[in-house]
C-alpha cells in the first residue's frame, strides 16, 4: 500500500511539473487561438537562465524565479509585439498557421543557438533543494517537486483568478472568445495579446526556476518538454488553465503508475491512448468550454 | 512585392542547381581516384561524430582529439611521410547519433568529397548501418566507442574496431564482472536500467544472455526513455524488491544525474556500477555533485591513466590542451579517438596510398605496441585486429584486445581507479560496502 502512496505522490509531483510549463501555453493559446511550438525551447531558455543565474550568483532556485520569471515577461511581451503580432492581425483565420510556422522556426533558433553559445554539453546546479525529500511514514516527497507542485497549484489559482475577476483578465476572455468585437467594444488586441504571450513566458520563467534544482540542461531538454506540454494542453482543453492542470496531473500519474506497473515506454503508450480517447470523446479537451 | 519574392526564389533556385552540379560531377569518378592525391597534396579522411543531440558531448570531445593529432600530423611531423608529406584533410560531419543522418552523411563524405577513410561513428546505431554500407562500398574505415556487437559481427576487410580496453559487448561483459564478482559477494540479482535505444539495448540483452555464465540468478530489466523527465517510477522498483543487490544504468548524461540526484531524493543506497556513457562523461561529476559519490563507473580511460603514458610530459601537453578547450580532463570519448586517429596514421603511412583497398590492407595488418603515438593516451598499450568468440558464442571481428576494462569509484569529485591493481589509484582507499545516503 506504501508503494502505491508513494507512486501516487510521485505522480502528482511530476504532474505539478508538467502543469507549470502548461499553464502559460493554455493560458496564450486561450487569449490567441496560437499554439507556440517553441514552448520546449522557451523552457529550455528559462532553464538555462535560472541555472546560470544561480551558477554565477549562488541565489536559492526560489529566488531566482523573481528574476527569471519577469525577465521572460518582458521576453514574451517583446516577441509577441515585433514578431507575433504583425502576424496574428493581419491572419484572417482564426488559428493561424502562419504562428505555428513562425514558432517552429524559433524553436530551431532556439536550440541552435543554445548549442552554439553553451555547446551541447549538459548544464546543471546543485542547490540547497537538489536531492531533498521528506520522509513522512516510509514515504518519500521530493522537496523541489513538493515546490513546484505548490506553485502550479498557486499560478493556476492565480492566473484563474485574475481571468475571473482583473479589469485585464476580464479583457483578455473577452478577446478570446470574440477578438473583433472586443476590438469594437474598445479593447486594444494588440497590447493583450502582448500581456497573454508575456504571462505565458512567465509561467516558463518560473517553471525555469523550479526546475533548476532537479534537472539539467542542454540544447535538447526542449524536446523532452515541448511535445509533452502540447498533449497536455490539449488533453486538459486548449485554453483551460485548470485543464493544464489537470492535464499535467494525468500524464504524471499514468507515467508514474504505468512506470512502475510496466514500464516508461508503456507508460507513454498509455498516455497516448488517453490522448487519443479524451480527443475522441470529447475533442476540444477535458475542460474546455470551446464548442470548436 | 510577389514579384520580387518570386524572382528571389527563382534565383536561390538555379544557384542551387549550380551548386548541386559539382557534387554530380564528381560523383561519376571512381572513388579511389578521386580521394586525396599522391605526391604532397592532400588525402581526405571522413570523420563522423554526433556533434549535436544528447551525445553531442562525447562527439565534439572526440572531433577535438582528431583535430589535434591532425595539427600535429600536418605540421608537427610534415604531413604524411610515405606520401611525400601529403597533408590530412578532415571532412568532419555531425551524425546527431542518429543512423539515417549520419548514413546521408557518409554518402556525402564517401560518393562526393571522395574520401579514403572513414572515421569515428560513436553511436551504436550509426554504427551498425555504417559498417554495412562501408563493407558494401569497400571504404576502410575505423570505428570509435560503440560497443554494441552488431556492427562488427560480419567477417570483412573493411571495418576496424579500435576501442582501446574493451571491444564490444559480449567481449566485457564476462571481463566487467571479473571485479564485480570479488567484491558483491553473493551475487544474485541486479536491475539493469538502460535507456531502449541500441546500446542500453543490446548492453542488457549481451547482460541477461551471460546471466548463467556470470552467476548471476536473476536480471530485472527497467528500460527508459532517453531524455526521461522523471525517474520516480524506476526508482520505486528498485525500492520495492530488497532481493536487488545493485543497479546497472546505461543511460546518457543528463539522465544519469536526474537518476542519480533521485536515488538520492528517495535515499535507495543501492551501489551504482554506472555502464559507461553518462557516468563517465567529464563533467558528470561536477553536475551530479554530491549525488556522484560512491557511484562507480567503467571505462577504457580515466583522466589518471595518463600517469601510465610512456611520455608523460608529451601526454600532459595534450591534457592541458584539451583542458584549456573544455575545462575539463581529458574524456574516453577523445582516448578511444586518439587512439583510433593515430592507427589510421598508421594505416596510412605503411600504405602508401590513398588508394581504399591499400588503407584497408594496412589496417588489417595493423600491430602497434611500445612507444607509439596511438598508445599514449589510452588503457590500450598494444593494437591488432583480430577476430574472437565473446560471451554466449558471439563471434567479432576486427577488434583490438588488451587490457581488461577498468572500473573506477567517484569520491571527491574525483574518478578513482579500483581495478586492475595495476592501474588503480594510488591515493584512495577502497571502500566496501559503500555507506548509506546519511553516512556520506
Amino acid at each position: 500500500m506504501a508503494i502505491f502512496f508513494q507512486a501516487l505522490i510521485d505522480g502528482l509531483l511530476t504532474g505539478g511539473i508538467y502543469a507549470c510549463v502548461a499553464v502559460g501555453l493554455s493560458l496564450s493559446f486561450g487569449v490567441m487561438r496560437l499554439f507556440n511550438w517553441a514552448q520546449g525551447d522557451l523552457l529550455m531558455m528559462a532553464l538555462y537562465m535560472a541555472i546560470f543565474l544561480i551558477q554565477g550568483t549562488g541565489i536559492h532556485p526560489l529566488v531566482s524565479i523573481l528574476v527569471v520569471g519577469p525577465v521572460m515577461f518582458v521576453i514574451g511581451f517583446f516577441v509577441q509585439k515585433f514578431l507575433l503580432n504583425p502576424l496574428v492581425i493581419r491572419a484572417k483565420e482564426r488559428e493561424p498557421l502562419s504562428v505555428l510556422l513562425t514558432t517552429a522556426g524559433m524553436s530551431f533558433v532556439l536550440s541552435n543557438l543554445a548549442t552554439f553559445l553553451f555547446t551541447s554539453n549538459s548544464q546543471s546546479v546543485t542547490t540547497p533543494l537538489t536531492g531533498r525529500s521528506i520522509n513522512i511514514a516510509s514515504m518519500f516527497i521530493s522537496t523541489p517537486k513538493l515546490i513546484a507542485f505548490v506553485v502550479a497549484l498557486g499560478l493556476t489559482f492565480g492566473i484563474q483568478l485574475f481571468l475571473q475577476k482583473a479589469e485585464w483578465g476580464r479583457a483578455l476572455r473577452a478577446t478570446s472568445q470574440d477578438r473583433e468585437v472586443a476590438q469594437l467594444m474598445g479593447m486594444n488586441n494588440k497590447l493583450l495579446y502582448c500581456l497573454a504571450q508575456a504571462i505565458g513566458f512567465a509561467c516558463l520563467g518560473v517553471a525555469g526556476g523550479l526546475m533548476s534544482p532537479i534537472y539539467a540542461v542542454s540544447p535538447s531538454t526542449g524536446a523532452t518538454f515541448g511535445f509533452k506540454t502540447l498533449t497536455i494542453v490539449v488533453l486538459g482543453g486548449k485554453g483551460s488553465v485548470p485543464g493544464a492542470l489537470l492535464g499535467g496531473i494525468i500524464v504524471g500519474l499514468v507515467e508514474s503508475f504505468g512506470g512502475f506497473l510496466f514500464s516508461s515506454l508503456y507508460a507513454q503508450i498509455i498516455v497516448f491512448a488517453i490522448f487519443a480517447l479524451v480527443l475522441f470523446l470529447k475533442p476540444n479537451g477535458l475542460l474546455s468550454k470551446d464548442r470548436g | 512585392m510577389k514579384k520580387l519574392i518570386a524572382t528571389i526564389l527563382a534565383i536561390v533556385m538555379c544557384l542551387s542547381l549550380v551548386a548541386c552540379g559539382g557534387p554530380s560531377g564528381e560523383q561519376s569518378q571512381e572513388p579511389n581516384q578521386s580521394s586525396g592525391q599522391e605526391g604532397g597534396e592532400t588525402i581526405k579522411i571522413g570523420v563522423l561524430y554526433p556533434l549535436s543531440g544528447s551525445t553531442a558531448t562525447a562527439g565534439n570531445s572526440a572531433l577535438w582529439a582528431v583535430e589535434w593529432i591532425t595539427d600535429y600530423i600536418n605540421n608537427e611531423l610534415g604531413g604524411i611521410q610515405s606520401m611525400d608529406g601529403a597533408k590530412i584533410e578532415l571532412v568532419v560531419g555531425d551524425s546527431k547519433g542518429d543512423s539515417q543522418v549520419g548514413l546521408t552523411e557518409f554518402e556525402r563524405m564517401v560518393n562526393v568529397e571522395n574520401v579514403s577513410v572513414m572515421f569515428g561513428f560513436y553511436n551504436t546505431a550509426v554504427t551498425n548501418t555504417l559498417s554495412q554500407y562501408c563493407i558494401a562500398n569497400q571504404v576502410p574505415a575505423i570505428a570509435t566507442n560503440a560497443v554494441g556487437d552488431e556492427a562488427f559481427s560480419q567477417p570483412n576487410d573493411y571495418v576496424f574496431h579500435a576501442n582501446g580496453c574493451n571491444a564490444t559487448n559480449t567481449l566485457f561483459s564476462n571481463q566487467r564482472t571479473e571485479w564485480m564478482r570479488e567484491v558483491i559477494q553473493p551475487m544474485k540479482k541486479f536491475a539493469y536500467v538502460y535507456d531502449s535505444a541500441d546500446y542500453g539495448r543490446e548492453s542488457y540483452e549481451t547482460a541477461l544472455a551471460n546471466m548463467e555464465e556470470n552467476g548471476y540468478e536473476e536480471i530485472v530489466g527497467i528500460p527508459i526513455e532517453a531524455g526521461s523527465a522523471d525517474f520516480s517510477s524506476q526508482i520505486l522498483q528498485l525500492k520495492n524488491d530488497p532481493e536487488i543487490e545493485w543497479v546497472q544504468p546505461s543511460m546518457n548524461m543528463s539522465d544519469a544525474i536526474l537518476f542519480v540526484r533521485q536515488m538520492k531524493e528517495y535515499d535507495v543506497a543501492l551501489p551504482i556500477f554506472g555502464n559507461g556513457g553518462g557516468f563517465l562523461q567529464a563533467d558528470f561529476i561536477e553536475q551530479a555533485g554530491d549525488a556522484a559519490d560512491y557511484v562507480f563507473s567503467t571505462s577504457m580511460w580515466f583522466p589518471s591513466m595518463w600517469e601510465t603514458a610512456w611520455d608523460t610530459d608529451f601526454a600532459q601537453t595534450v591534457m592541458d590542451a584539451y583542458y584549456e578547450e573544455f575545462g575539463y580532463d581529458f574524456d574516453e570519448s577523445a582516448s578511444c579517438a586518439w587512439l583510433g586517429f593515430w592507427c589510421v596514421w598508421d594505416a596510412l603511412e605503411r600504405a602508401g596510398s590513398a588508394d581504399r583497398e591499400a588503407i584497408a590492407q594496412a589496417m588489417a595488418e595493423t600491430d602497434i605496441s611500445g612507444e607509439h603515438y596511438a598508445t599514449l593516451l589510452s588503457g590500450s598499450k598494444t593494437v591488432k585486429f583480430e577476430d574472437r568468440e565473446g560471451a554466449a558464442g558471439v563471434m567479432v571481428y576486427n577488434q583490438n584486445f588488451d587490457t581488461p576494462v577498468p572500473w573506477a569509484c567517484i569520491r571527491d569529485g574525483e574518478y578513482r581507479v579500483v581495478w586492475p591493481e595495476e592501474l588503480a589509484s594510488q591515493e584512495y582507499e577502497f571502500t566496501w560496502p559503500i555507506p548509506s545516503w546519511d553516512e556520506r
